[in-house]
């Protein structure tokens, strides 16, 4: 069928051209989307001398609020007070200030009784999951990640309609020999098993990237322009104007409300907007157990007068959606098990990007047109990333420098290592071997740092999580030494 | 405990689907073949409904289907056939087309899978966002999802189309309709 044949190749033309523009973008999304799914855990891991808590009373939520406005007060900074209750693998209060208009901004941890204990400091953490909401650029690179989803969302489509053995290839994955082939194998292997999760993924990361310009074209065109109305009929009221003071509103009596509506959900956080002025509003977020959802919420004014239900859980059907957008993108809906298999699949996403490049270069150097140089760079791109990531971890851990600096600059100097005129494999050997060995680094520092002074055991296990991943790579280096397979000689296939 | 114990009816089934459908793959003689794969499609399908029977519905389709991906990873990673460094030779793969290729073509394509296919799925969005049969908040939410899924697809097709000319009159036209879809009734009740 030369028809099917020429639509085949079109569709990997196309395939090839945009998967070339965007693989280093997307590889680093997708690394980094692979640790933000663990940032629960990285939080524990980096600040483990905080307060457990894992269940809170009425009384230590209000407490924990007025707290936090005495802080934001001190700082001349009352304006939008967060509580985030213990959950989601999380055993900590967190509370936290944040003024719009100077920018000031105050995170604190509280103990079971509601008093703030100390302020949270998780450098690194933020740094990782800022990295994958918006490279350190709101609003312009949140929507370059959102342009990022939709290119992978483009990938899959034309991935898909040019694989039309995807069913008698299911199982198909030959090891050795032809290194285009090999990767062909394992690019179209994890893809099409991983589809499900790569297209929500890709799917949600790409809406969630592109609301804030989507709502505001929409606002635009169906509202006149005026987003606060596009964004009240999606989320309900939003805090009024008046800036006159008011007192704090009590928050024990709205949270019985909230419970008697909905017993048996979990508080999951409280939001105090234009706090201290007669327009303040409270949002009370609650979730059942085992829902999929992200949480639903309640809005009281400042006199505690119920206003609005979000309905996110049993709500009109556009706000389930947008309510698993959310939990669907980073794995926060199952616990653990998800998580981990979302730690599986998104490795294999970022395995995918990566054969999706080695394809091409093969296929150059197999027609006689070799390309050493893009192999080393995309070999220095693929490695930059863990080495990036965990050099700056270090850097946290044992001088608290500011990690942004000391990413790019780590990665740019991995990409140098692309310059000597070293085979690709050879380079990604010793890539490898570093990225062990600034693993192994990262959890000797941290246990030497926190040893005696951390209570969260969860410190303890990331570590060992490290160790192992270090022996790990260690092995495979050890494994691979006689499998590596040299790059064929230039035009053979 | 418990909660373990629910999944295992769901993994199962899994399991046992991906495995009919492997031993179809790998054995070209097996008797029955048709019916193993049609066994091997509906446990995987019965697998679907074990998890949303168990989990609820909005959670066991994701479950499903995480379980799916690592079943079917699992059987692809056990499967793996290693082949000696020197065997070289295999069946030829398909090679992406050579296409013609010059600075204003790549700005064409660049500007029709890029701006014009946002425009075109912008207008759709709000099409659906200001005339979707439903409800305020489900018109507005759909709205918004159905932009990044059309922008995605007109930068699939319009890359992978060897006709620049084509891909852009069908692009304009959706865009025309879109916006035309979502201003007209305004227009006419003014």
């Amino acid at each position: 069928m030369p028809g099917q044949g020429g639509f085949v190749r079109s569709m990997l033309a196309g395939h090839s051209a945009l998967g070339i523009a965007f693989a280093a973008l997307i590889h680093l999304v997708c690394f980094s989307g692979l640790l933000a799914v663990f940032h629960a855990e990285f939080a524990r891991w980096e600040q483990p001398d905080a307060p457990l808590v894992t269940a809170l009373q009425p009384q230590a939520a209000e407490a924990a609020l007025h707290g936090v406005a005495a802080k934001a007060a001190a700082d001349d900074a009352l304006h939008d007070l967060l509580l985030i209750a213990p959950g989601r693998g999380l055993p900590r209060l967190a509370v936290n200030y944040h003024d719009h208009d100077s920018g000031k901004e105050g995170d604190w941890y509280a103990d079971a009784e509601g008093r703030l204990v100390m302020p949270e400091h998780l450098p690194w953490t933020d740094f990782m999951l800022r990295q994958h909401y918006d490279f350190h650029a709101r609003p312009w690179g949140m929507y370059l990640v959102g342009i990022i989803g939709v290119a992978l969302l483009s990938l899959l489509i034309s991935g898909i309609l040019s694989h039309p053995r995807i069913l008698r290839d299911a199982f198909h994955l030959r090891w050795g020999g032809s290194r285009r082939l090999q990767d062909a194998d394992l690019h179209n292997r994890l893809s099409v098993w991983g589809l499900p999760f790569h297209l929500a993924v890709a799917l949600t990361g790409a809406f969630l990237g592109l609301s804030g310009l989507v709502v505001n074209v929409l606002a635009y065109a169906a509202y006149g322009g005026d987003t606060t109305r596009a964004i009240e009929a999606v989320l309900g009221p939003q805090p009024g104007q008046d800036a006159s003071p008011a007192p704090l509103p009590a928050i024990v009596p709205l949270l019985a409300q909230v419970q008697a509506q909905t017993p048996g959900d979990v508080l999951s956080y409280i939001q105090l907007e234009h706090a201290g002025q007669a327009g303040q509003m409270v949002v009370i977020s609650a979730q059942a157990p085992d829902q999929l959802a992200r949480p639903d919420t309640y809005s009281f004014d400042g006199a505690g007068v119920f206003l609005h239900r979000g309905g996110y859980d049993h709500g009109v059907a556009g706000m389930q959606v947008l309510a698993a957008m959310q939990p669907l993108h980073f794995g926060s809906f199952g616990g653990l098990p998800v998580k981990l298999a979302y730690g599986v699949l998104g490795l294999a996403l970022c395995l995918v990007t990566s054969t999706g490049i080695t394809i091409w270069l093969a296929r150059r150097r197999d027609r006689g047109d070799p390309a050493p140089g893009w192999e080393r760079v995309w070999t220095a791109v693929f490695w930059g990333q863990p080495v990036a990531f965990a050099v700056t971890a270090l850097a946290v851990q044992a001088a608290d420098l500011p990690p942004l600096p000391v990413f790019w600059a780590v990665t740019l100097l991995t990409l140098v290592t692309a310059i000597p005129a070293l085979e690709a494999r050879r380079l990604a050997r010793r890539l490898r071997a570093v990225t062990g060995g600034l693993l192994l680094a990262v959890a000797l520092l941290h246990g030497v740092r926190w040893q005696g002074i951390a209570i969260d055991p969860a410190a303890w296990i990331m570590d060992g999580v490290l160790v192992a991943m270090a022996l790990a790579m260690g092995l495979s280096l050890g494994w691979g030494r006689d499998r590596a397979g040299r790059l064929a000689p230039v035009g053979r296939s | 405990m418990s909660g373990l114990l629910t999944m295992v009816p769901g993994v199962a089934a899994m399991g046992a689907g991906v495995l009919a459908l492997r031993l179809v793959w790998a054995r070209s003689g097996l008797p029955w073949r048709a019916l193993v794969a049609a066994a091997g499609a509906c446990l995987l399908l019965l697998s679907l409904l074990l998890w949303a029977w168990m989990a609820g519905p909005d959670l066991g389709l994701p479950f499903g289907l995480l379980c799916f991906s690592l079943i079917g990873l699992a059987a692809v990673v056990l499967g793996v056939e290693v082949r000696p460094e020197r065997l070289r030779r295999r069946a030829p793969a398909a090679v992406p087309a050579v296409r013609r290729t010059s600075r204003w073509l790549g700005m064409a394509r660049f500007l029709l899978a890029g701006p014009l296919g946002l425009l075109a799925a912008m207008g759709v969005g709000i099409a659906m966002a200001m005339q979707g049969p439903m409800v305020e908040q489900t018109r507005l939410v759909l709205g918004g999802l159905l932009v990044p899924i059309l922008w995605a697809a007109c930068m699939a097709w319009t890359l992978c189309d060897a006709r620049v000319g084509r891909a852009a009159l069908v692009l304009t036209g959706v865009a025309v309709a879109g916006y035309a879809t979502a201003l007209l009734p305004l227009v006419l009740h003014v």
